[in-house]
């Protein structure tokens, strides 16, 4: 089989080192190059990775018959617009747009290419494991899902309102809902939320929340997603859900599988080991396009799990429930 | 909770236990008082109108709590009486005019403000070790008390896990972090079975959650954690137990309502009953007041009302 021709179109997520790094090194790959609306980047990602610099979205198009979008989020749309206008298969990072007229855009271009949106933890064994529990019946039926998917605050980007299109709801929510959606096959039927500028109080937008939803089918769901672990605490992003059951009770703990140690001086260390679920979602990616099957994580499903974070949103300034349309 | 309280009356040395007296009082309990040469019987009427005592221990299901604090404030006695004060606002609140009126102390098992770590917690947060607190997240799990005492899994004797989990985890957070704005709550039910989760806006902006469950198949356990600008602060009952055992089958089928069992240095039961009849006998109050108490159950019963009608509650307003 052929290598695929893909670009990277837009770098300036945190993403986008990994992602290239697992591009340049596929054999299934032909990574054509790198494009950044900021050239220094895309030189600075090209020495890192051997991927060339490409000048131009054009450039881009020209080469590539697919393309990874991980811009800044406010710069998602415009990018992946320019690119599946000339048909480009896509593969968009999260969330699925700042705003829901956002959202809907990019919806509306998974009608005319295949677009997937870049939602790794399905792929995690934790993940995996969940919704295996959940389909075997071993937990009886889900009542309840208490997730946490909390970080220390990232810096850069995330400080500046015009590239981060939103604070830790829109940031952090989607993970949790997306995993709901995609094991439970519900909707979501009430949101409520509380959320602030609390941990750094110098930020534009929220880095402390808590999300309370229910879904269609019953469940109850809540979502902390703030950014509120310290600078240098080991193990400071997490993905935790607790599943409760009427016939039992799953932890997950996406990050929990690590070597912990301590140096001379009493210092620790930790290393995470284990499962590389951005290798697999690009390789599941990557083969889904070669072989011209459907988008792995269709932007229909990564839409309903944006979703949350927009009613939150409005749940917040409102202080009020918030219900679909 | 009449177990862990006879137990300690009898190893507390200056304290003369005269008698149990309960509208049912569990074998084990009546055992333990027999073997201590002591009464127990179900009149408490003519156990309060005996003569001779200063201070009456209620460790009643919730729903008799009103009455009999008001029966022992009555006889003129003071009265400690385990958490929840009473299942809403209204009963907490008649509970302490009743002992006001009649010129008694009234303390509220609020024990968890006698638990080291979360008094630990607590005494940092006030220092200034992690900033202005941003933060809080309370845990309080254990398996169904309905399988092995009816009552609990009855909502308008016990309150349900909201009033009689959450209670404890309310009025720690009320201490820590302060008054209540907002309340918004979600629970589930399945048979004896519950959850709940509870988020809870402090004046001041702070934002706390409470997650409860009385469906863990592990059994009882408790965690917290608070963050703030200056750093995180937490706690786990699992990770910190000095001892515990593992049974073939815990939680779910255990022969008791799981209730952390004190050991002679360390039990903070006997700590805060001594504190309260420290007190009724002239000494230092209590870590907790009645006022406080009643906070907690206006909480609670905000938290059962948002539950209930899946909308944001402001606490106070939930009785009016």
């Amino acid at each position: 089989m052929s290598r695929l021709p893909v670009a990277m179109v837009g770098a300036g997520h945190v993403h986008a080192p990994g992602y290239l790094r697992w591009l340049s090194a596929s054999p299934d790959v032909d990574l054509v190059g790198v494009y950044d609306p900021d050239p220094a980047r895309a030189s600075e990602l090209s020495r890192a990775t051997g991927a060339p610099v490409l000048s131009s979205v054009e450039a881009c198009v020209s080469l590539a018959r697919a393309a990874v979008v991980c811009p800044e989020p406010t710069r998602q749309l415009a990018l992946a617009e320019a690119l599946a206008g000339a048909g480009l298969a896509l593969l968009v990072e999260k969330p699925l747009g700042v705003s829901p007229s956002e959202s809907g855009a990019l919806l509306a271009l998974s009608d005319k290419v295949p677009l997937s949106v870049a939602l790794p933890v399905r792929y995690h064994p934790g993940a995996t494991g969940l919704r295996r529990a959940a389909l075997d019946g071993s937990l009886g039926d889900a009542v309840a899902v208490w997730a946490t998917n909390r970080n220390r605050f990232p810096g850069g980007w995330f400080a500046d309102l015009s590239l981060a299109g939103g604070g830790c709801l829109l940031d952090h929510v989607v993970h949790v809902a997306d995993l709901v959606g995609w094991i439970w096959g519900s909707r979501w039927s009430s949101v409520r939320a509380e959320a602030g500028v609390l941990h750094h109080p110098d930020l534009p937008a929220e880095d402390t929340a808590m999300v309370l939803a229910e879904c269609s089918n019953g469940m109850i769901v809540t979502v902390d997603p703030s950014m509120s672990r310290p600078d240098g605490m080991p193990g400071a992003l997490d993905l935790t859900m607790r599943v409760w059951g009427d016939r039992g009770v799953a932890t997950v703990d996406i990050f929990a599988e690590r070597v912990e140690g301590f140096d001379g001086a009493g210092r620790f260390r930790q290393e995470l080991v284990g499962a590389d679920m951005d290798a697999a979602m690009l390789g599941d990616w990557v083969s889904s396009m070669t072989r011209d099957l459907p988008p792995p994580v269709p932007a229909s499903e990564a839409s309903a799990a944006t979703w949350l974070a927009f009613a939150a949103q409005e749940a917040v300034a409102s202080h009020s429930t918030v219900r679909p349309v | 909770m009449a177990k862990t309280h006879v137990l300690s009356l009898l190893a507390m040395a200056p304290v003369k236990f005269a008698g149990l007296a309960a509208p049912e009082v569990s074998p084990e309990v009546a055992k333990l008082c027999a073997g201590a040469g002591l009464p127990a019987s179900d009149d408490v009427a003519g156990l309060l109108g005996s003569g001779g005592l200063d201070a009456v221990v209620i460790a009643t299901p919730t729903d008799t709590h009103p009455q009999l604090v008001e029966e022992a404030a009555g006889a003129g006695l003071h009265v400690f009486c385990e958490k929840p004060l009473g299942l809403d606002e209204t009963q907490a609140r008649a509970a302490v005019g009743a002992c006001e009126q009649a010129g008694v102390k009234l303390a509220v098992g609020h024990v968890v403000r006698y638990f080291p770590a979360y008094a630990k917690i607590r005494d940092l947060v006030k220092r200034g070790e992690i900033g202005s607190p941003a933060m809080a997240k309370c845990r309080r799990m254990s398996g169904a008390p309905g399988e092995v005492r009816p009552w609990y899994a009855d909502g308008q004797r016990s309150g349900g896990v909201v009033t009689d989990m959450g209670v404890h985890d309310f009025d720690w957070l009320l201490w820590c972090l302060g008054p209540v704005e907002r309340v918004s709550a979600l629970s589930a039910e399945r048979g004896p079975g519950q959850v709940a989760m509870v988020v809870l806006a402090h004046q001041g902006g702070a934002i706390s959650s409470v997650e409860l469950s009385w469906m863990d198949p592990t059994g009882f356990w408790t965690a917290v954690e608070v963050s703030g600008p200056g750093g995180l602060l937490r706690h786990d009952s699992r990770s910190t137990a000095t001892f515990r055992v593992d049974r073939a089958r815990a939680g779910a089928g255990s022969p008791e309502v799981e209730v952390p069992v004190g050991e002679p240095l360390s039990d903070p039961y006997y700590d805060e009953l001594a504190d309260a009849l420290g007190w009724f006998g002239g000494g230092p109050p209590p870590r907790g007041n009645a006022d406080d108490a009643v906070a907690a159950v206006a909480l609670a019963e905000a938290a059962r009302l948002s539950a209930s009608t899946r909308e944001t509650v402001t606490p106070g307003m939930a009785s009016a």
